[in-house]
């Protein structure tokens, strides 16, 4: 099978996915379409680099590359490098208990729509860290920052997230 | 156990994708073919992983191990139990030659000693047509002892008869001797059969068997033709990992202006697997006491999780082994025994985390899981109707790129215990 016949069932099977992908990066609908359809040609580009380890390889590596077509884009906007405050004044200390418990009784598509109105620069953190898998550390090496701003990014948008939770239970 | 809030919300939008994409595929083939002639790529062919090699040949030579341990046991309890049958009969042979021997040269034989020989076949001899060739052999355990037995039978005869009476007849009374050779043969057959009785009466009784008494056939366990077993299976290994893929490896490019970016040929992900749990049934049908073929039902849970995500799937397979087996030996409530077989399984049941990479829309979508191993097995009755059972069993799994990600993928020569309860009918 070549590298395009592979990438259209990919796109035909997973199209949506990794769509999904680009969506929680890149809050633009329009710029999102846009991330997909680059990292589908990053694909091809580089299809020589691609290994097949069996099913589920290719979506994972078609994931993987969405998601860096889309930091790529977001670093150019440069929300990465703003500075960060430390300070976690201001934000209301939560519990894992209370917020994965909170999280069990809200609709998937608000979640989604509370993922997407995060800052970029905590919605990029959470994204990597929770659906990606990184550490703080790695994320801050592939973002270029520093890992305590990597963890304060996290902390914050876990607290935000909870915000908008309890406005939505209170609805 | 209480989920973390992180992996609640991976599970609940890991999948979800509420847009679709806007371009069809055709706009996307025409950009990636401009942005593939601009690079000068072409559609090569995918590299494929391959399986490293060193931890199965670590499992291949700690089975051959224990396989050659079990045949060579059940080799030496074999031959064990065959001279322990044919051994003593041998010594007594040997007994026998060497007395001869002696007799012959160092002590003739005088008039009144009957050669062993005679005597055993004079006492035999009445019950020729009730004796079987195999009680010959403990008859022969008898001629080492037999030369001060009949001296004392001898003695006896002297006691009711002159011995020269019977043997050394003079010549006068030759001819009275003719006229009563029958009745002396009479005489020295009940001669013969008093010292039969010696025998049978002072000096058997620490042999294992009467070799005048009527002759018993070999105990031979009873034919069961059908076993049922039910079984599970211990896994050699507690767990495994794939080795596809180290997560520490994440390869991270700097371009020229120092901006950092994922490699796209880095390493996606691992496969990490759970030892497989497995159990089922199995059914033996004996063609003979040492030949039997065995079919049965496997179930093979088997779980893969995946890093950096920790998605997980979950699948359960059934599988039909057919194969044939033979008997090494027995030892007490002992058997040993070795089979080989072939099995398919067909996936039955399949759960994963939503952020699983998967592939498969349906079960249908699995291949059949091919497989063959081997098995030495020692069974112990505890009845002889239940017995329990223990096979380290070594298994090929052949193969299949289209098959899930599972330990049998990764690692297709695998070393499991299988232990069960047998019932034989």
């Amino acid at each position: 099978m070549d590298g395009i016949e592979a990438l259209e069932r990919a796109y035909k099977r997973d199209g949506a996915y990794l769509l999904s992908v680009c969506r929680r990066y890149v809050r633009d609908a329009a710029t999102a379409q846009d991330m997909f359809q680059d990292g589908f040609v990053s694909a091809y580009t580089n299809w020589s680099k691609f290994s097949d380890r069996g099913p589920g390889s290719l979506k994972a590596w078609l994931a993987r590359i969405m998601a860096n077509t889309c930091l790529m884009y977001l670093r150019k906007k440069d929300p990465m490098r703003e500075a960060d405050d430390i300070s976690q004044i201001g934000f209301k200390t939560v519990s894992d208990e209370s917020l994965a418990g909170s999280i069990a009784g809200v609709r998937d598509e608000d979640l989604y729509n509370m993922i997407l109105s995060l800052p970029d620069n905590e919605r990029t953190v959470l994204n990597m860290f929770v659906f990606e898998g990184f550490s703080h550390k790695e994320i801050a090496s592939l973002l270029g920052i520093k890992e305590s701003a990597s963890a304060m990014r996290f902390y914050r948008a876990k607290a935000h997230l909870a915000e908008m939770i309890e406005k939505y239970e209170k609805r | 156990m209480k989920k973390d809030w992180t992996d609640l919300l991976r599970e609940k939008l890991e999948n979800y994708a509420p847009d679709v994409p806007e371009a069809s595929f055709e706009e996307i083939r025409k950009k990636m073919l401009a942005a593939g002639a601009g690079a000068g790529v072409g559609a090569d062919a995918p590299k494929r992983a391959s399986v490293p090699m060193r931890r199965g040949l670590k499992w291949v030579a700690a089975a051959a191990s224990l396989a050659a341990v079990v045949a060579g046991g059940a080799l030496l309890l074999r031959d064990r139990s065959a001279q322990q049958s044919s051994g003593l009969a041998d010594a007594g042979v040997q007994e026998v030659v060497s007395a001869e021997n002696t007799a012959d040269e160092t002590a003739p034989v005088s008039e009144e000693t009957i050669p062993a020989q005679d005597v055993i076949q004079e006492v035999s001899a009445p019950s020729n047509n009730a004796v079987k060739p195999t009680v010959v052999k403990p008859i022969s355990i008898v001629k080492k002892d037999v030369q001060p037995l009949l001296a004392d039978a001898g003695n006896a005869a002297e006691d009711s008869a002159p011995a020269e009476d019977v043997t050394s007849v003079p010549d006068t009374e030759k001819s009275e001797s003719k006229s009563a050779e029958a009745g002396q043969s009479e005489t020295s057959v009940q001669e013969s059969k008093t010292a039969a009785e010696s025998i049978r009466n002072i000096g058997l009784a620490d042999l294992d068997g009467d070799p005048f008494a009527e002759p018993v056939e070999p105990v031979r366990k009873q034919l069961k033709r059908f076993s049922l077993g039910a079984s599970g299976i211990l896994a050699a290994n507690a767990s495994a990992r794939g080795d596809k893929a180290n997560p520490n490896d994440l390869s991270v490019t700097t371009d020229r202006l120092g901006n950092k970016y994922f490699d796209f040929g880095a390493p996606e992900i691992q496969y990490h697997y759970t030892a497989p749990v497995s159990g089922g049934i199995s059914l033996r049908y004996h063609f003979t006491n040492q030949f039997y073929a065995e079919t049965g039902l496997r179930f093979t849970y088997l779980r893969t999780w995946v890093t950096p995500s920790g998605a997980q799937q979950n699948l359960l397979f059934a599988g039909i082994p057919v194969g044939l087996g033979a008997k090494f030996a027995s030892l007490g409530n002992f058997d040993l025994y070795g089979s080989a077989y072939g099995m398919g399984s067909k996936c039955i049941y399949g759960s994963e985390t939503s952020n699983y990479p998967t592939n498969y829309t349906s079960l249908d979508e699995i291949p059949l899981m091919w497989s063959v191993g081997i098995s030495p097995g020692a069974e112990y009755h505890i009845t002889p109707l239940v017995g329990l059972y223990a096979e380290p069993t070594l298994s090929y799994y052949f193969k299949n790129e289209k098959a899930p990600n599972t330990l049998y993928k990764d690692n297709p020569l695998y070393f499991t215990v299988n232990i069960g309860v047998r019932f034989n009918m």
